[in-house]
């Protein structure tokens, strides 16, 4: 099938977030290299979006751009209406506590704390109260009710994502940033995590956006952006697995 | 291996220079310690030169028993100045003069005296020639009354030069002499505090109320000379060799030395012990780190034996470069050291700078084979990583023997320091000194139990001492409480260390606060007196003309002295007191075990009170007899007519014996007087200052001011003791960056996380901070309840000189505020480094 640029639909509200022209280039004069080359991107709030593409396509680093851990070279993010650009270093880390959740692939758990410690630790770390039962709901919700005082590595792997996903989830963030997080997992644990993002998704319309290069994974979003050379090559809305793997056949 | 080794120290240039620092520190301090004692010795050994080798044989009055603080109190009788011409007359000596040796005080234009002692006044025969220790630097030798020769010292320090005017004070009140030379003695510049004045022969006889007599003759020959003095003069004269008679008592400075040397070497070992932790943790960690690499090597081929080779390797490496550097540092330190005591005093003589052999061996040799000791565990654990480990995604290295049976040895450890110290404690016929020597390898032992239990007991204490920190810093706060629990034994490691230094400064801290209390309360007890007249420097004995001239001040109803001198009894050295028995018991007095106030009187007729602890040990009772022999042979027939209880801690040294001031006067040569005491109704001080300003040597003080001053020197010592012990602690504080700087980087992907989920830099920062204030609480915590028990047992050895305990509770508090701040300091650069990390590149970090 064509590969065609997906139509731009330009709205000043429903998007969580929004990126025009990035840029992001490393090294400089002839050894420069544009790991993202121009990416216009809106992820209305409550869609699931996954984010594809081969090896060096610079997938995690549009992920990294639109979450507000790296800087464009050029270019602009908007993230929950607020712009991103010229902020300073403690802004984007203020904004990053008010908007955003992250779920990584190796977990990234602190050791030290219980499960439910690692699930409340983004709000400790904002300092927000959280409502009454919202954290223990959370923590239900994700199925670890009888975990909450275990520690991370007494948890297994899909424990532990399991209460990453919870965390991610505690603070309510316009969006969450998934980098890979069935990445360490084998294929039934990660189709659990894949229920939860998803779940969150349908029931709180938590907005998601999900770097994979597992097209089992990228089946569960409702769009599937790929990515290749920095550029956005094709975007789907809820594609089958088998159009997903031919898009990908293509870009290799 | 060599080659993985040497890159492996470059590749951790970081980390390497912080664990070198530790030795480095350990290493100067035992450097500097034997460099400032042989400098010193060497300044000694030019004065005893110069004061003795041209002399042959020096004569002066027999004792009747070797005299122990000579040159401070005058206990040995002066010989008429007949000797002089029997000594000519003997064959053999070639040339014979009269000498005075006293005591006389240089006073500057404020009215202080110049140095701090001790203070030779000196009548210098002008054909002494060689029989002369001094050497003309610039003028002439004093010829008449009014003139003297000073020291270049004191010339320089004041400012003084030929034909300047100085005040001078020998016997009695001050006097004004012109400066007719200046002199060295021997080709040594600087003699520390001491001073000295030389004047012509007649005018010093003068002023030490020496008419017509001599302290000793100075004889020229070669050596038979002695025997044949010897058999040619009179039984009461003794002959001597000059450095046996040792006029300058140049013996007390070599013992002071030697004392120095101890002290400082003992410093310089607690600053290796304290960097042999620091090293031990930073080796340890850096094993840990390293094993994938290590497993790496052992899956390529690399035997065990390779690998322990290669880490054993690394730490000879440091330990010889540090132990280089140390040797280097060492020189510098032993000038700062000696500006330490300078400033606390205490100035030492010096000539050139002496660096020995055995400095530089010794030095190396503690240096590289502590850093090998110290690397050995960690190097064998390096054996146990397993090939497959290199494989293995997160595993551990397994816990190496040492920490599987940390219980086993802090309970070995501990039941070593229980023996040691009970021994040393409550075993019978052990001394005072004994029982405090016994307290070191005690001490040493319980530091290595507790060291060695921390990893258990750190997870409780940084859970309470962390509390705070939760509360202060919040969620930074509270990670930084775990962090510290992480791993236990590493911040016991890193923590122990710390515990080390702050326990020695607890347990002086605790010690001297006991020496204060006990002072003081002794002092509370005896003194009676309004006022009290000291030496300047609160021990020196005064010149008696001070209490009298106190007696004519208006409104004073009591003054008097008290002398004091050495004597025998039973065959044993004793210290004698002299008082006014009418005038005593109204400002001086003590409990009575037999007796009361009243038996003072009885002193008048041949009566002496002895102390509790002498008619013990003497089997002495009231009513008894019992005979003293005074330096000069006089043998007194005393009569007890009391025994006196003073407090067992004995701040003035009072004596055993007290007798009256007439029959102490008749029998002992001793002109000065200990102290002296002043009451009255409506006395003046601005009245009593008036009249003794005529004697710079002596300071007048409230009874409370003299309780206060008296105890002075436990901070002088406290201070010297808190610098020395300063430099353990900084080590210790290396320890703490370095474990730190290695977490942080064993983190980097947690705070990257924590980052990304909007922690500030400021954030990192604190909590980065919040680790290591709370480890260095945990090392103070230790450290205190060490200090706190080791002090305490130290006590209760001492129980019996009457040291009292006291607790200090402002130094502790202070000292874990200090901890704290240490920590906080310690903390800047990992902080930093954690707070700067990139948040991509942190969490994509392996």
């Amino acid at each position: 099938m064509a590969v065609a640029q997906a139509p731009v639909v330009t709205t000043a509200t429903g998007n969580a977030v929004v990126a025009r022209d990035l840029v992001r280039r490393y090294g400089d004069g002839d050894c420069a290299v544009d790991a993202v080359a121009g990416v216009s991107v809106e992820v209305p709030a409550g869609q699931f979006t996954a984010v594809m593409g081969p090896s060096g396509s610079g997938k995690s680093t549009l992920m990294h751009l639109l979450a507000g851990l790296d800087r464009p070279t050029s270019g602009a993010v908007e993230i929950g209406g607020e712009d991103l650009s010229g902020m300073s270093d403690k802004q984007l880390t203020l904004l990053r506590r008010r908007h955003i959740g992250f779920v990584f692939q190796a977990f990234n758990l602190v050791p030290t704390l219980t499960a439910e410690e690692n699930v409340r630790l983004p709000l400790a770390i904002a300092g927000r109260r959280p409502e009454a039962g919202w954290i223990d709901h959370v923590i239900e919700r994700v199925g670890l009710t009888d975990r909450r005082t275990h520690r991370p590595s007494e948890l297994s792997g899909g424990q532990q994502q399991r209460v990453a996903v919870a965390r991610a989830l505690a603070s309510e963030p316009t969006v969450l940033f998934a980098d890979e997080p069935t990445g360490n997992l084998d294929s039934r644990t990660s189709a659990e995590v894949l229920d939860l993002l998803r779940d969150a998704v349908a029931s709180y319309g938590q907005t998601t956006v999900m770097v994979t290069h597992d097209p089992v994974a990228a089946r569960a979003a409702d769009r599937v952006v790929f990515l290749a050379d920095g550029r956005i090559v094709s975007d789907l809305y809820a594609p089958a697995e088998d159009e997903i793997l031919a898009t990908l056949k293509e870009l290799a | 291996m060599t080659r993985v080794a040497l890159k492996g120290i470059l590749s951790r240039r970081m980390r390497t220079a912080l664990t070198m620092f530790a030795i480095v520190l350990g290493v100067a301090m035992v450097a500097g310690a034997y460099t400032l004692t042989d400098t010193m010795r060497g300044a000694s050994e030019s004065l005893s030169d110069a004061a003795y080798d041209g002399t042959a044989a020096v004569v002066s009055h027999r004792t009747a028993f070797d005299l122990k603080n000579e040159g401070s109190l005058g206990s040995r009788p002066t010989i008429p100045a007949s000797t002089l011409d029997e000594v000519r007359a003997v064959p053999g000596v070639e040339r014979a003069v009269g000498s005075i040796t006293d005591e006389a005080r240089i006073v500057d234009k404020d009215g202080d005296v110049i140095g701090g002692g001790p203070y030779f006044g000196i009548g210098l025969d002008p054909k002494a020639g060689e029989l002369a220790p001094f050497q003309l630097q610039d003028g002439r030798y004093a010829t008449a009354a009014g003139e003297a020769v000073i020291d270049a010292g004191t010339a320089d320090k004041e400012g003084y030069g030929i034909g300047d005017r100085i005040t001078v004070q020998g016997r009695g009140p001050e006097r004004s002499l012109e400066v007719t030379g200046i002199a060295t003695f021997g080709d040594v510049d600087s003699i520390g505090t001491a001073t000295f004045v030389l004047m012509d022969l007649p005018a010093a006889q003068a002023m030490f109320e020496k008419q017509g007599r001599y302290d000793e003759v100075l004889v020229a020959g070669d050596d038979s000379v002695r025997s044949a003095l010897g058999s040619a003069l009179p039984g009461q004269v003794a002959v001597q060799a000059a450095a046996d008679h040792d006029r300058f008592t140049l013996d007390g400075l070599d013992e002071f030395v030697s004392f120095i040397r101890v002290f400082l070497l003992v410093f310089g070992g607690v600053a290796v012990f304290v960097g042999s932790f620091t090293i031990y943790n930073t080796l340890s960690i850096t094993v840990a780190q390293r094993f994938r690499e290590l497993a790496l090597l052992r899956a390529l081929g690399a035997s065990r034996r390779q690998v322990l080779r290669s880490v054993l390797f690394e730490s000879l490496l440091i330990g010889t470069v540090a132990s280089v550097i140390g040797l280097g540092v060492g020189l510098l330190l032993a000038k700062g050291l000696s500006s330490v005591f300078a400033a606390t005093g205490v100035e030492l003589p010096e000539t050139g700078t002496v660096f020995a052999t055995r400095t530089i061996i010794v030095s190396l040799a503690v240096g590289i084979v502590v850093t090998l000791v110290s690397g050995l565990s960690p190097a064998i654990r390096a054996t146990r990583v397993a090939p497959v480990l290199a494989m293995r995604e997160g595993a551990e290295i397994p816990q190496g023997r040492v920490g599987r049976r940390s219980g086993w040895i802090a309970a070995a450890a501990a039941l070593l320091a229980a023996t040691v110290l009970g021994f040393g404690l409550y075993a019978p016929g052990i001394d005072a000194t004994g029982r405090l020597a016994l307290l070191g390898p005690g001490a040493l032992l319980l530091f290595i139990a507790v060291a060695a239990a921390s990893s258990r007991i750190v997870p409780g204490l940084v859970s309470v001492l962390g509390k705070p920190g939760e509360k202060i810093a919040g969620i930074a706060g509270s990670l930084a409480r775990r962090n510290a629990m992480r791993n236990p034994g590493r911040t016991a490691a890193t923590a122990a260390a710390l515990m080390i230094g702050i326990a020695l400064v607890a347990f002086s801290a605790v010690l001297g606060a006991g020496m204060r209390e006990s002072t003081k309360g002794a002092l509370e007890d005896q003194v009676r007196a309004d006022y009290v007249l000291v030496g300047q420097d609160g021990w020196s004995a005064i010149d008696p003309g001070a209490a009298r001239a106190a007696a004519g001040v208006p409104g004073v109803r009591v003054s008097t002295g008290l002398a004091q001198d050495e004597g025998r009894a039973f065959g044993e050295h004793i210290a004698v007191d002299g008082v006014d028995e009418r005038a005593l018991p109204n400002v001086f007095g003590w409990e009575w075990k037999e007796g009361s106030d009243a038996s003072f009187a009885g002193l008048a007729n041949g009566g002496a009170v002895v102390t509790d602890r002498f008619a013990d040990d003497h089997d002495v009772a009231t009513g008894d007899r019992i005979a003293v022999t005074a330096p000069g042979g006089r043998e007194l027939d005393l009569r007890v007519v009391g025994i006196s209880k003073p407090d067992r801690f004995n701040p003035l040294g009072l004596g055993q014996v007290t007798i009256s001031r007439a029959s102490f006067d008749d029998a002992f040569s001793a002109k000065r007087e200990r102290l002296a005491f002043v009451s009255g109704d409506g006395v003046s001080p601005a009245a009593l200052d008036r009249a003794l300003a005529g004697f710079p040597d002596v300071k007048l003080q409230t009874k409370s001011e003299f309780q206060t001053d008296q105890s002075a020197w436990v901070d002088q010592i406290l201070g010297i003791f808190y610098v020395l012990l300063g430099l353990a602690v900084i080590i210790s504080l290396f320890g703490i960056v370095n474990t730190l700087a290695l977490s942080v980087m064993e983190r980097t992907r947690e705070l990257g996380m924590l980052r990304a989920f909007g922690m500030t830099r400021r954030g990192v920062r604190r909590m980065i901070r919040h680790e290591s204030i709370v480890t260095a609480l945990v090392g103070a915590t230790l450290g205190i309840a060490v200090g706190l028990l080791l002090a305490a047992l130290a006590t209760s050895a001492l129980s019996e000189e009457g040291l009292r305990f006291a607790l200090p509770l402002g130094s502790l508090v202070a000292f874990t505020v200090v901890a704290a701040v240490a920590g906080m300091l310690a903390a800047i650069g990992p902080a930093r480094r954690a707070a700067r990390l990139d948040v991509v590149d942190a969490l994509g970090y392996e």
